[in-house]
């Protein structure tokens, strides 16, 4: 998993907690990498999951909630450090239609080990957009986040339903966005 | 106190962040770095490539240009009022020799570009050696004499009788080298000497070694030799002739071949040009000693031969009036009755025609790329339709694959242009002799 995940990780929760908590998990966490997180590093994404373990069993929120907020933020952040990618999308389904060309296709240019999920999008109707999520991981929270905080990016009125895929432990999940019409 | 050491933790987390990022950086430069240097050295070889793509083809334009200057010139020269008989036969022979010149180098760009293009394909073939040496030799020591240059064949016992090679390659390998030596002597010998050569415990090396006497090659001049267009010296073409090929050509085709060629020469002190292959599995039970008994090589002496009569009809189905007449004027001569046939169409209904006259033709000789219907429709058509009669594909098309190609429409063989007329009139008498078959038609296609 790449570094930015982590160093936007802690922080969110130096920020949104404190200095002290984050120093507090990631001595729980007990890490290969001891917390010292580049971001143009890469490391085991378990570390990022005993992380958030941590940070559930110290602020009693679940990890869920916890990877769907951070997931949000996260994209705000993506928004600062590369506003490139925003220059062409001019609306929510735009930019998540465009993510497999345009932004994994970016970070395969600079890391050519990244190992990224794929989302598979589907137009069943102009005012509907189906991505399914496939991942090695079991981060479906954290892209629901992601797509949650592209939506609010764009202030556009979209539900998004999500139903995990069978047997997938939240490796895999299909996401329903449906634009409200605006009366 | 407890805040110091959560920052003392924080710094550190912070400066081995730092650190590792640091490597990364070096790593990744240096990733960059040597990409960049396996870029620039494609570039380089591309660019180099590009500079002989460019040098090949402005030789080639001169090489073409020098003899087509002669061609063109002395045929001016010809319509002279005041050129004697003595001049005019001049005249013709030397068109005639810039003729086959400039032959000899649209074949060998032909055969280089084709080698350049991973196009030449190598067999292997189980062939008698001293065979294939009385070929070559019969060939060249006409050249010597004529000359008046001593040529020898040596052969170092003992020899395999028989060897796995591509019989076709290793004569114009061993004619290349031969056809330099002679080419290059003035005075002396020319020498092939033949051996079997250890290979460290191995079965053993086939060594053609070819001297001379000749001017020799100076060793600054060597280095280049192998190169295409780069003779000994820039005026060597003039002094001696050949296209500047013959020594890429031969390298290339000793390299597919597996094998080695070495050059030992000195100026005015002979060369020796050295070739080592591999000559295949050798059958070790076989191994000759001299006296070799070879079938008698037949000299191509072309003027010895009383000139063949031919009877019958031949239709040239042949779009070039140029062409058309000079085919006509070889058959004609020769005895034969001469149709004429501007395209594919007016072949296939002449044939008929003539079938359904009862004057059926002999041979038809087909041009491949008419307009209308071309010589490979016409053939096939013909061939659809059961006429069973001799069909000749005549073309200028003479790369590989195109012998193949007219065979597959349904020739009987094959003749590519410019072909003498010696070529061309015993091709015809081949045919005309073997006879037409009764029932070349099937039943009733008169009657259609």
């Amino acid at each position: 998993m790449k570094g930015v995940v982590f160093t936007e990780f802690l922080e969110m929760v130096e920020e949104q907690f404190s200095p002290e908590v984050a120093d507090r998990i990631i001595t729980a966490s007990d890490l290969p990498s001891h917390g010292a997180y580049t971001a143009v590093g890469t490391y085991d994404h378990n570390e990022m999951i005993r992380l958030v373990s941590n940070l559930s069993a110290r602020t009693g929120i679940a990890v869920p909630d916890l990877l769907r907020a951070y997931g949000k933020r996260l994209f705000g952040r993506f928004y600062l450090t590369h506003p490139q990618f925003f220059e062409t999308a001019s609306s929510a389904f735009d930019f998540l239609k465009n993510i497999e060309k345009h932004v994994h296709a970016e970070v395969r240019k600079l890391y050519s080990d990244a190992e990224l999920p794929s989302f598979d999008c589907t137009t069943p109707h102009p005012d509907t957009l189906v991505m399914v999520y496939r991942s090695s991981r079991p981060l479906a929270d954290f892209a629901e986040g992601l797509i949650l905080g592209c939506v609010e990016h764009f202030r556009e009125p979209i539900d998004v339903q999500r139903e995990d895929l069978p047997d997938a432990h939240g490796t895999a999940a299909r996401f329903s966005l449906r634009r409200r019409s605006q009366a | 106190m407890a805040d110091e050491e959560l920052l003392l933790r924080r710094l550190e987390r912070e400066r081995t962040a730092r650190k590792a990022a640091e490597a990364l950086l070096e790593e990744k430069s240096r990733e960059l770095y040597l990409a960049n240097e396996q870029l620039r050295l494609a570039r380089d070889t591309a660019q180099a490539s590009e500079r002989l793509k460019t040098e090949f083809l402005a030789n080639m334009s001169h090489e073409i240009r020098t003899p087509m200057t002669a061609i063109l010139g002395y045929t001016e020269l010809l319509t002279d009022p005041d050129l004697g008989s003595g001049g005019f036969a001049d005249c013709l022979e030397t068109i005639r020799q810039n003729g086959e010149h400039l032959l000899t180098i649209i074949n060998d760009i032909l055969d280089l570009s084709k080698i350049e293009a991973g196009k030449m394909t190598i067999e292997r073939i189980a062939c008698s050696l001293v065979e294939l040496v009385a070929q070559v030799a019969a060939l060249m020591r006409v050249r010597a004499l004529r000359k008046g240059l001593a040529f020898t064949v040596e052969y170092v016992e003992p020899i395999p009788a028989r060897v796995q090679v591509d019989p076709t390659r290793l004569r114009q390998i061993l004619l290349n080298l031969l056809g330099n030596a002679i080419k290059f002597t003035e005075a002396g010998d020319v020498r092939l000497r033949v051996s079997l050569v250890d290979d460290e415990g191995q079965q053993g090396l086939l060594r053609f070694e070819v001297t001379d006497t000749g001017v020799g090659i100076a060793p600054e001049a060597q280095a280049r030799l192998f190169q295409p267009f780069a003779q000994g010296d820039a005026s060597t073409t003039r002094r001696f002739g050949g296209t500047g090929l013959g020594l890429t050509i031969t390298s290339r085709l000793v390299e597919m071949l597996g094998g080695t060629i070495v050059l030992a020469s000195a100026p005015g002190q002979g060369s020796t040009f050295t070739v080592t292959i591999d000559p295949g599995p050798l059958d070790q039970a076989h191994m000759l000693r001299a006296p070799f008994e070879v079938r008698p090589a037949r000299a191509a002496s072309a003027s010895s031969a009383p000139p063949v009569r031919l009877d019958g009809r031949v239709l040239v189905a042949e779009d070039g009036p140029d062409n058309q007449r000079l085919i006509s004027f070889y058959l004609r001569k020769a005895g034969a009755e001469v149709v004429l046939a501007e395209n594919g169409e007016v072949a296939c209904t002449r044939v008929w025609e003539a079938e359904c006259a009862g004057q059926p033709f002999a041979v038809v000789l087909m041009d491949m790329q008419m307009p209308v219907r071309d010589g490979y429709e016409a053939t096939a058509t013909l061939r659809r339709a059961g006429y069973r009669r001799p069909i000749v594909a005549l073309t200028a098309h003479a790369m590989g694959g195109d012998r193949e190609k007219c065979l597959a429409a349904g020739c009987d063989d094959f003749l590519s242009k410019p072909m003498s007329r010696e070529v061309l009139v015993g091709m015809v008498a081949r045919f005309a002799a073997a006879g037409v078959p009764a029932d070349a038609l099937p039943p009733g296609a008169c009657h259609r």
